[in-house]
C-alpha cells in the first residue's frame, strides 16, 4: 500500500439490484483522483469489486470477519463508506461512531428507526398504513383485508417483497424463517403513484447536498432519471430533512424513497441510512454527493463536479473479471438446484438468525370462548362441530336493522356459504332473505320454509337445472345484457314474477368476472336500453357484489359509492327510478362486525342520497354469518421435531379445512381442562392426505403438553369451508 | 425562447383551446354521462381533487379531428392532446374547482419531439422543433398546476434553468398565477421564466 489516503468501500453488489458501493467509488475518483480505493465485498460474484476504479480489494468473509478486522484499518488511518444499509449497520456495530466511518452512527441510526409514519410526520410527508410482523396471524390477515391485499413486506436490508395474499404471506415467512421476528420488518400498504427518490450526504449533522431524483424509468431500482437540487424540486421537505439530519448529528449518506399519488400527494416509503444505489448518477448532473462527504471528513476541496446533463441513465455493461479474483465456481444447493456458488442474495440468513419465539397458548377472545366452551370432544375424529347461530345472528339483525332511515334494509342468507337446512331454517326464522345462484339453491331454500318473494337470484346460473314452472322472486339480479334481457321477456311473459329487477353492475375499478361492465360504452348503452324497455310496472333494483377482502376496505366504500353514482346515472338516463339496492362483500366476520357496521348507517344515507325513490337496501353479509358456525375436531396423529421447529400431523385435512390456505384458522388445544389458543412460533400443522399442500397452518407455537392422541380445534370453519368440504382419503 | 410572439404565430397558436361539440341530444348527453361515471368511479375519496390520470390510459395518441362531439369519444381509438385536454378539463372541473385551460409552446430537440404527441410541431433550427400543446391547469392557492392530459403526467415549471416550456396561457383564471417562477397573465402567452 502506498501512503496515499486509503477509502474502503462494502456494498458493491451490482446485479439486477444494485448497491450504492461501485458508485460510490466513481464518484470519490471523479473527485479525488489521487485516493487509495478499496472495494470490500464478501464473495465475488457480480460485484463492484471487478470494476478497475478500485486499487484494491478485499474480499471479507462474513462470518469470518470480526469487529478488530473494521476497527484496526481505521485505527491505521483509513477511511471507510458503506453502500449497503446491512453494511452501514453492520459497521455501525463494530466501529461505533468512530470518526472515519462515514456512516450514521448507532445513535444516529437509532434517531431515524422509528415508526414509519413518525419519521414522515417530521419530513412533512404522509405515510401508508404499516403493521409489524410480529403482530399475531390473525391481526396481520385483518390488516391485509383492509388493504385488498396490496402490500409490501420491507424491512432492513430486506428486498421489497410483494404479499397478495395469505398464501404469500406465509411462503415468504417460509422463506425468512426466525428473521420473520426481527425488528423493523414490516408489511405496509401499497401506495399506487410515480416513485421518485431523495439522495443526501451529511457530515456530523452539515447537510452538503440534497438531490431529488425524479425517476423516468424504475424496475424495482431507478435505472434513470432527472435530478435537481432538493430545495428546487420539494422546497417543504428541504428544511424538514435538513432539521432532521442535524438533530442526529448524521454522517454518511441516506436515501428517501417517496410515491407520488396520482392526488399529488407525497408519501413516505422507506427511509434508508446508505447512499442511494444511483448516487454516481447524480455526480453525472454536477452534484457529487460521496465527493462532497469525502472532502468534508478530510478537510479537503473535490474537483468540482462536472454536470455533463441534467439526467442519467444506466446501462449493463460487461467488465472483464478482475486477475486473481475467479468468479466461483457454480455449486449444487441442498435443493438440487445449481447457482452461482457463495453469492446469494443479501438477506440475513434465516439458519443463522436466531431461534424463533415460541409464544405460550393464551386464553381465546369472549367470542371464540364462547363459541367452543360448548365442544364437547367427538367419538371420532376429524369432526366438524355445529354451533349455534342464534347468538350472533340476534345481534347483527339488530345493528343491522338499527339505523333508522326511511328505507327499509333487509339481511340476505347467501345459501352457497353453508347450505346445511338447519342453518337455512334458522336463517328464515331470523327474518333473512335467502340468496340463491342457482335453481337448485333456490329449491334448497323452499325446502327450508323459504317462500318465493323472500329469494334473491343472483349469479350467472340462476336458470340451472331449468325451470318448470312459474317462479317468484324478491329479487332477480342479471349477470350480463343477454341475462338482463331474458329475464326481461320471462317477467312479461310471467314466467318470473320479481319484485325488484335490474342489473348486477361492476365498475371499471372493479377486476371481477361477474356483472354487467360499465367500463364499455356500448354496453352501457345497452344497458340503458334494456332497463328502458323493461315493462313499466317492474320496479328496479341493482346489485354490487365484491369482496371486501380483495377490494381492501377504502377500496370497497368507494367503490360502493361509485356503484350508487351509476345507478343514478341509470335512473336519470331511463327515467326509471331505482328501488332497490343489494349490496354483497364477502365479509371476514371480523371485519363485517368492526369495519361495516360501524358505517352501515352512512352508507344506507348515501344509498338513499343517490337514488330518491329507494326503498330498500340488501345487504348480503356472505360468510360473515356463518364462518365463526363451525369449529372442527381433530386428533394428533405424531408430533415431530425436538427443540427445533415441530410438525404436528393430524387426521383433519385440506379436505375437512379446505379453505386453510387462504386465511389463517385459529388452533386450540385443552390444557387444564380449558381450550386454549396457539401463539406465534416456528411449527406447523399438517394434515392426514399424502398431498403436499395438506398444510393446515403454519406460524404456530405447539404448546409442550401437546402430543399424540391430543385434540386440537380448528376454529373459523364455518362457511365455505363446511359447504366446500368433501371426502378424500377415506377409502 | 427570444421572440415568443414569433413562435406563437409560427404555430398559429393564437387559438382558443379545443372544445368537444355537444348535439343537445341523447346521443352526447349518455356519452357525457358515462364518461363523468368512469371519472367519477376513478376519483373517489381521497382523489376527488386529482388529476384524470385515467385519460391518458383510456385512449392512444393520435390526431383528432376538429368538431370533435362527446359522443364521438367513448368510441375513438387515439385522442390529439388538445382532445384530451378539453375531456379532461372537464370531467375535472366537474368535481374540482379552479380547472383550467392551458396552452403551451415548447421547444423540442428532434429526439424529444419523437417521444411527444404535440398537436402542432414547426422546425425551430438545426435539431429542434416548436410544438404547440394543451393542458389542463389547477389552481391552487395563486399557483398554477399543469396536467398534462395526453401523456398523464404534471409539466412540472423550469427547475435548473431549463424546460421545454417557453411560454404559457391560462385561459379563465381570475387573476395572476404562480408557475414556478413565471407569473402567469390571465388570457395572454406569457414568456416561461428561466426557459
Amino acid at each position: 500500500m502506498s501512503s496515499a489516503t486509503t477509502v474502503y468501500c462494502s456494498g458493491l453488489r451490482s446485479d439486477a439490484r444494485p448497491s450504492a458501493g461501485p458508485g460510490i467509488a466513481r464518484s470519490l475518483r471523479e473527485g479525488f483522483a489521487d485516493l487509495e480505493i478499496v472495494g470490500v465485498d464478501d464473495a465475488p460474484g457480480p460485484s463492484g469489486l471487478h470494476d478497475d476504479v478500485f486499487d484494491e480489494i478485499w474480499i471479507r468473509r462474513p462470518a469470518a470477519g470480526s469487529a478488530s478486522e473494521v476497527l484496526e484499518r481505521l485505527d491505521g488511518g483509513a477511511w471507510w463508506i458503506p453502500g449497503s444499509e446491512l453494511d452501514a449497520r453492520r459497521l455501525a456495530r463494530e466501529a461505533g461512531a468512530h470518526e472515519r466511518l462515514l456512516s450514521p452512527s448507532p445513535e444516529a441510526l437509532a434517531a431515524f428507526d422509528v415508526p414509519l409514519d413518525e419519521l414522515a410526520r417530521r419530513l412533512g410527508l404522509d405515510c401508508p398504513p404499516a403493521i409489524s410482523t410480529r403482530e399475531d396471524d390473525w391481526r396481520l390477515g385483518a390488516f391485509g383485508r383492509e388493504h385488498g391485499w396490496r402490500l409490501w413486506l420491507l424491512g432492513p436490508g430486506y428486498a421489497p417483497a410483494q404479499i397478495d395474499g395469505w398464501r404469500t404471506l406465509e411462503s415468504r415467512r417460509a422463506h425468512l424463517g426466525a428473521a420473520w421476528s426481527a425488528p423493523g420488518l414490516r408489511l405496509q400498504a401499497h401506495v399506487e403513484g410515480v416513485a421518485e427518490a431523495v439522495g443526501f450526504a451529511a457530515h456530523r449533522g452539515r447537510a452538503l447536498g440534497m438531490l431529488h431524483l425524479h425517476g423516468a424509468i424504475r424496475k424495482p431500482e431507478p435505472w434513470g432519471g432527472e435530478v435537481t437540487d432538493l430545495a428546487v424540486a420539494l422546497p417543504r421537505l428541504a428544511p424538514a430533512l435538513a432539521s432532521a439530519l442535524s438533530n442526529a448529528r448524521w454522517t454518511g449518506g441516506g436515501e428517501i424513497e417517496i410515491v407520488r399519488s396520482v392526488d399529488d400527494e407525497l408519501w413516505l416509503i422507506a427511509w434508508l441510512p446508505r447512499f442511494a444505489s444511483w448516487i454516481h448518477g447524480a455526480t453525472l448532473t454536477g452534484a457529487n454527493l460521496p465527493a462532497a462527504l469525502a472532502g468534508a471528513a478530510l478537510g479537503r476541496n473535490p474537483a468540482p463536479a462536472l454536470r455533463r446533463a441534467s439526467q442519467f441513465v444506466r446501462v449493463v455493461v460487461e467488465l472483464p473479471a478482475r486477475a486473481g479474483c475467479d468468479l466461483p465456481e457454480p455449486v449444487s444447493g441442498a435443493d438440487g438446484s445449481v447457482r452461482a456458488g457463495g453469492y446469494l442474495n443479501r438477506m440475513p440468513d434465516p439458519g443463522r438468525a436466531g431461534a424463533h419465539a415460541r409464544e405460550a397458548a393464551v386464553e381465546p377472545a369472549e367470542d371464540l370462548k364462547a363459541i367452543v366452551r360448548d365442544v364437547r370432544t367427538a367419538a371420532a375424529t376429524p369432526f366438524a362441530h355445529a354451533v349455534d347461530p342464534a347468538p350472533r345472528w340476534r345481534t347483527l339483525a339488530a345493528r343491522v336493522r338499527a339505523p333508522q332511515l326511511s328505507c327499509r334494509v333487509e339481511i340476505a342468507y347467501s345459501i352457497k356459504t353453508d347450505p346445511d337446512a338447519s342453518l337455512l331454517r334458522a336463517a328464515r326464522a331470523h327474518g333473512f332473505l335467502a340468496e340463491a345462484i342457482t335453481a337448485a339453491e333456490l329449491r334448497a331454500a323452499q325446502a327450508a320454509g323459504f317462500q318465493g318473494d323472500e329469494v334473491i337470484l343472483n349469479g350467472p346460473a340462476k336458470s340451472w337445472p331449468p325451470w318448470t314452472s312459474p317462479l317468484r322472486a324478491y329479487g332477480a339480479f342479471a349477470d350480463s345484457l343477454d341475462e338482463l334481457a331474458s329475464l326481461a321477456r320471462l317477467a312479461r311473459s310471467g314466467a318470473l314474477s320479481a319484485r325488484y329487477l335490474g342489473p348486477r353492475l361492476r365498475p371499471p375499478s372493479v377486476a371481477s368476472r361477474f356483472g354487467i361492465p360499465l367500463g364499455d360504452f356500448a354496453t352501457f348503452s345497452g344497458l340503458v336500453s334494456l332497463l328502458r324497455d323493461l315493462p313499466g310496472a317492474q320496479p328496479l333494483g341493482l346489485h354490487f357484489h365484491w369482496a371486501s377482502s380483495e377490494a381492501g376496505h377504502a377500496m370497497w366504500f368507494d367503490t360502493v359509492e361509485a356503484t350508487l353514482e351509476w345507478g343514478r346515472r341509470l335512473q336519470d338516463a331511463t327515467g326509471r327510478a331505482i328501488r332497490c339496492v343489494d349490496l354483497g362483500g364477502g365479509w371476514q366476520p371480523d371485519d363485517f362486525d368492526a369495519v361495516l357496521l360501524p358505517r352501515l348507517a352512512d352508507l344506507l344515507a348515501r344509498c338513499r342520497d343517490e337514488l330518491d325513490e329507494l326503498e330498500v337496501v340488501v345487504i348480503e353479509p356472505g360468510r360473515a354469518l356463518v364462518q365463526p358456525l363451525c369449529v372442527v375436531e381433530s386428533s394428533v396423529l405424531e408430533l415431530r421435531g425436538g427443540t427445533g421447529a415441530r410438525e404436528v400431523v393430524v387426521d383433519a385435512s385440506l379436505a375437512e379445512v379446505p379453505r386453510a390456505p387462504v386465511y389463517p384458522h385459529r388452533v386450540l388445544s385443552r390444557s387444564g381442562g380449558d381450550w386454549r389458543l396457539w401463539g406465534r412460533g416456528p411449527d406447523r400443522v399438517v394434515g392426514r392426505l399424502c398431498m403436499e399442500d395438506d398444510v393446515l397452518r403454519t406460524g404456530v407455537a405447539v404448546p409442550d403438553d401437546v402430543r399424540a392422541g391430543s385434540r386440537i380445534l380448528f376454529a373459523d370453519a364455518g362457511a365455505y369451508d363446511r359447504s366446500m368440504a368433501y371426502s378424500f382419503g377415506r377409502g | 425562447m427570444a421572440d415568443l410572439a414569433a413562435a406563437v404565430d409560427a404555430l398559429r397558436a393564437d387559438r382558443e383551446p379545443w372544445q368537444i361539440e355537444h348535439h343537445g341530444e341523447d346521443c352526447c348527453v349518455l356519452a357525457v354521462s358515462w364518461l363523468q361515471g368512469l371519472d367519477a368511479t376513478f376519483h373517489r375519496g381521497r382523489a376527488r381533487a386529482a388529476a384524470p390520470a385515467w385519460v391518458a390510459r383510456r385512449w392512444a395518441r393520435g390526431a383528432t379531428r376538429p368538431e370533435l362531439h362527446w359522443c364521438e369519444i367513448p368510441q375513438a381509438s387515439a385522442l390529439s392532446c388538445a382532445a384530451a385536454a378539453a375531456v379532461g378539463r372537464d370531467l375535472w372541473a366537474g368535481r374540482c374547482d379552479g380547472i383550467r385551460a392551458v396552452q403551451l409552446v415548447e421547444l423540442l430537440s428532434a429526439h424529444r419531439a419523437a417521444t411527444r404527441d404535440r398537436e402542432e410541431l414547426r422546425a425551430a433550427g438545426p435539431g429542434e422543433l416548436l410544438a404547440y400543446h394543451e393542458a389542463v391547469g389547477r389552481e391552487r392557492d395563486g399557483s398554477l398546476e399543469i396536467w398534462d392530459c395526453a401523456n398523464g403526467v404534471w409539466l412540472r415549471p423550469p427547475a435548473a434553468g431549463r424546460s421545454p416550456t417557453v411560454g404559457v396561457r391560462v385561459a379563465g383564471a381570475p387573476a395572476t398565477l404562480r408557475w414556478g417562477d413565471t407569473r402567469v397573465q390571465p388570457g395572454s402567452w406569457c414568456p416561461v421564466a428561466g426557459a
